[in-house]
């Protein structure tokens, strides 16, 4: 009998650390295919820049978007990461933050550590997709280097210690206003928004962009097709994203970043539902596919602070309005003589702050863990003015020094004649970009294969 | 080059390259960081390099 209880015994503890063991294993693999996914967000945003590009510019504004990923990596393991660990409580260095740095035994192949490598590279991703958000508002004027400098900057500095403040468990607007943020609305879309705005402000408009009376005139994407299908890439990616906001915690329920409980499934509701709100909204306000697909995408980022927390309806009804207003923003920037090719300010910098205040409006009140503050108005407005002028002072003023020394823009006979010519050894289309004279017509079939459009 | 810290795989920890030879880690690391920043200042020169040709055609 009592070595039939020290098998059971064993067989039970067997069975345990088999069950811990699957549990760490099945969290790896969950963030694993997060940032997988991730990596679509930059298949879209390369495939939105080059279509929203003028065709003599396609392949610099793609190689630009790739360097962009291919810097701000390396940078967010040198420096990035370790941010992110040092400075939750503001900008003293916080005690344990050495295992994050690039040569602490946790920062490689280590059998005792199954978690920081998969959440360093969740975390490279979101660096780079918030370097990636300025990229396609600067497109067919920046210098490639010095926009690398200035998304390095964002990707692997500027947002991460954003996000330290206002994305992490022991982050000062938590601990200290209780900031609710789960989605990055605040950390990456308002502070890559503001920053970009910050940028653009120095960078200026593309030649030919306003007439001499300051009036706007469209330059128009030379591939739109393209840019629809960047978006709903970006889209897809965005589930990734927003999986890698939520904490997989083996054998318990899930937690948000700040350790309050959530269910991916709760994500799931109000991320489809507000993505279709946000189409919704653009489509009422502009009729435009590229922006009904922004607006897709303001859609989620304006639901993203609550993604745990909202009525489904009521994110719908947020991404309805965030996509409605989305656009106004980007018309009311136009015309205030700022150049951003794409909306980034409107859809990530307007869209994130609405994000970050919505909470405030419609979920105040809801409590928070231990004995920090419970979600409130003030709460998330200090937190949106921290991330604004967290963006945008750094942008502006790297910016502004990059411009007094002739560094930040190409020259104008350059950028007249088209960066691809002068920057880039290959043709985007080498056989040429042809459209017809005319309508073709194609005549109605009578019956059998249809006809071919005449050339 | 046996860069293994790791004799065993009972016990082992931290088995990357290098893990136990601080020289190591910091040689690969600022190796890491001289490319990252060589890269830029290339990429600078061979902008106005860029340029330059460009105005003397023009």
């Amino acid at each position: 009998m009592e070595q039939q209880l020290i098998d059971l015994g064993q067989k039970v503890a067997a069975l345990e650390a088999g069950t811990a063991m699957s549990n760490t294993i099945n969290m790896e693999i969950f963030y694993w295919w997060c940032t997988a996914l991730m990596i679509t967000i930059h298949a879209g945003f390369l495939a939105y820049e080059m279509g929203a590009s003028r065709a003599k510019n396609v392949l610099a504004a793609g190689t630009k978007n790739l360097l962009a990923f291919a810097f701000v990596v390396p940078t967010f393991f040198f420096f990035g990461w370790w941010i992110y660990n040092a400075f939750p409580t503001g900008l003293t260095i916080s005690e344990g933050s050495e295992v994050a740095l690039p040569w602490s035994s946790a920062m490689g192949p280590n059998l005792t550590d199954n978690a920081t490598g998969i959440f360093w590279a969740a975390f490279a991703l979101f660096a780079a997709t918030t370097a990636s958000i300025m990229s396609g508002a600067v497109i067919e004027r920046i210098r490639l280097t010095a926009f690398l400098i200035l998304a390095i900057m964002l990707g692997s500095v500027v947002w991460i210690l954003g996000a330290a403040w206002g994305w992490h468990p022991a982050g000062w607007l938590t601990t200290e206003f209780g900031f609710h943020d789960v989605g990055a609305a605040g950390c990456v879309h308002l502070i890559a928004g503001a920053f970009t705005l910050g940028v653009l402000i120095n960078l200026g408009p593309r030649i030919g962009k306003y007439n001499a009376d300051g009036t706007p005139n469209p330059l128009k994407a030379h591939s739109v097709p393209l840019t629809v299908v960047g978006l709903m890439l970006i889209i897809v990616g965005f589930f990734g994203f927003l999986g890698g906001c939520i904490i997989y915690n083996g054998g318990a329920q899930w937690t948000n970043i700040f350790g309050q409980p959530a269910t991916l499934s709760g994500f799931a509701f109000n991320t489809v539902m507000a993505f279709a709100g946000g189409i919704i909204g653009g489509w009422v306000k502009t009729r435009d596919p590229f922006w009904m697909m922004s607006c897709g995408l303001v859609g989620i980022i304006s639901a993203a602070s609550g993604l745990d927390l909202w009525y489904p309806p009521l994110a719908f009804v947020i991404a309805v309005v965030a996509g409605f207003v989305a656009p106004m923003v980007a018309n009311a920037l136009e015309k205030a003589g700022i150049d951003d090719a794409v909306g980034a300010v409107a859809v990530h910098g307007a869209g994130g702050a609405m994000g970050v205040l919505a909470v405030g409006i419609f979920a105040a009140g809801y409590p928070n863990v231990g004995d920090m503050p419970p979600v409130s108005f003030t709460g998330q407005l200090v937190g949106l003015i921290v991330m604004g002028a967290l963006g945008f002072i750094p942008g502006y003023a790297m910016s502004a020094v990059m411009k007094a020394t002739g560094y930040l823009r190409v020259p104008r006979d350059v950028e007249i004649m088209g960066l691809d010519l002068v920057e880039v050894p290959i043709e985007a289309y080498p056989e040429g970009m042809t459209r017809p004279a005319a309508p073709i017509m194609s005549p109605i079939p009578t019956g059998g294969a249809a006809a071919v459009p005449a050339e | 080059m046996n860069t293994s810290p790791i004799t065993q795989w009972e016990g082992a920890e931290a088995y990357f390259t290098f893990a136990n030879s601080g020289f190591g880690t910091a040689v690969c690391l600022l190796a890491s960081v001289a490319i990252v920043v060589a890269a830029i200042w290339y990429g600078t020169h061979h902008e106005s390099r860029d340029f330059e040709k460009f105005h003397g055609k023009g």
